[in-house]
């Protein structure tokens, strides 16, 4: 990177931090006034909250037909793909670029699908929700399908590459992959990472003001603010135990 | 990147793809195309496996030039 995109970036981000700082003390200082904090207009939320809740069987079915069909597409056009054997390293750079492609898109689908899943599933588990039953139920029978895609992907990248050995069962397999990777991979790897590690402290301190804007807004209590707290935690103290363990002595 | 190499000559002279290079070298064909492009810098154990392998130096393949702003920093 630059020096001056450097310097730019590392300005909006002090910039950005500081405004979350202000909202921050603003908010502490409105609800600590008689009138406390309050929104100018009247929000429905009761009536949106149940709305999703009375259909959330509908957004497990949609949700699970966005993500699910282009994954299963994706295995479907790779091993189409990987029919061919390249010749040339021109050939052979078109094809690792499509291959990889494709098959960190599914892994992308089904991870984000995964996600929204279980989300989707905890919103269900409700009392007013007439459909929970059913969505209990859709809910464990989509996840086979996400792991057999998943599996095929892993199987495709064993195929392209057969220094890739590692089980998707396994309870280590990130670090079996990881073990498999040479010293460019494990680079971008680590790079990756470290870029997550960055980005998620921003993530969390943007969600924990939101949790004290919610808890003044809306009344949802401390366990939001709590929680988001203990996962800020959680995140710093794993990095900083983690950098004194790879640290050479 | 202020590091440059021959590897691409140095393989061409052996008559090995990117993908035979790098099982050779126990490395991903991806590996070897990002050296070649100076978009890698390999570790000293890969440098010296793949100067090995071409049967020269690690000096021949690669060469180190500093950047003009370094050297007038020095």
């Amino acid at each position: 990177m630059s020096k001056k995109k450097h310097k730019k970036g590392s300005t909006v981000k002090k910039l950005a931090f500081g405004a979350l700082l202000g909202a921050s003390f603003t908010i502490g200082f409105l609800s600590s006034q008689e009138q406390g904090l309050s929104l100018p207009f009247n929000l429905p939320l009761n009536s949106i909250a149940e709305f999703i809740t009375s259909h959330i069987l509908y957004l497990q079915i949609i949700t699970s037909l966005i993500f699910i069909l282009p994954s299963a597409w994706m295995v479907f056009r790779t091993k189409q793909l990987l029919k061919d054997k390249p010749i040339t390293d021109e050939e052979a750079e078109v094809f690792d670029r499509r291959v990889d492609g494709k098959i960190n898109t599914i892994f992308t689908l089904d991870s984000i699908f995964v996600i929204l899943h279980f989300l989707l599933f905890g919103i269900a588990l409700d009392g007013a929700n007439p459909t929970a039953a059913a969505s209990i139920i859709f809910f464990i029978a989509v996840l086979p399908f996400v792991f057999l895609l998943d599996l095929q992907g892993t199987n495709m990248l064993k195929e392209k590459d057969s220094t890739k050995n590692f089980h998707l069962l396994s309870n280590d397999f990130e670090y079996e992959y990881l073990n498999t990777c040479d010293e460019s991979e494990k680079e971008m790897i680590f790079k990756t990472a470290y870029s997550t590690f960055v980005t998620m402290k921003m993530a969390l301190l943007i969600a924990f003001v939101i949790t004290l804007v919610t808890k003044q807004l809306f009344d949802t209590g401390n366990y939001p603010v709590v929680l988001v707290g203990m996962l800020w935690l959680t995140h710093t103290v794993t990095y900083l135990h983690n950098a004194k363990k790879n640290t050479p002595a | 990147m202020p590091l440059h190499n021959r590897l691409k000559v140095y393989r061409a002279e052996l008559g090995l793809n990117q993908t035979e290079l790098a099982k050779l070298a126990g490395v991903s064909r991806q590996t070897i195309s990002l050296i070649e492009r100076g978009d890698y810098a390999p570790s000293v154990i890969l440098a010296l496996k793949l100067a090995t392998i071409c049967q020269t130096t690690v000096e021949s393949i690669f060469q180190y030039e500093e950047e003009k702003h370094e050297t007038e920093a020095l």
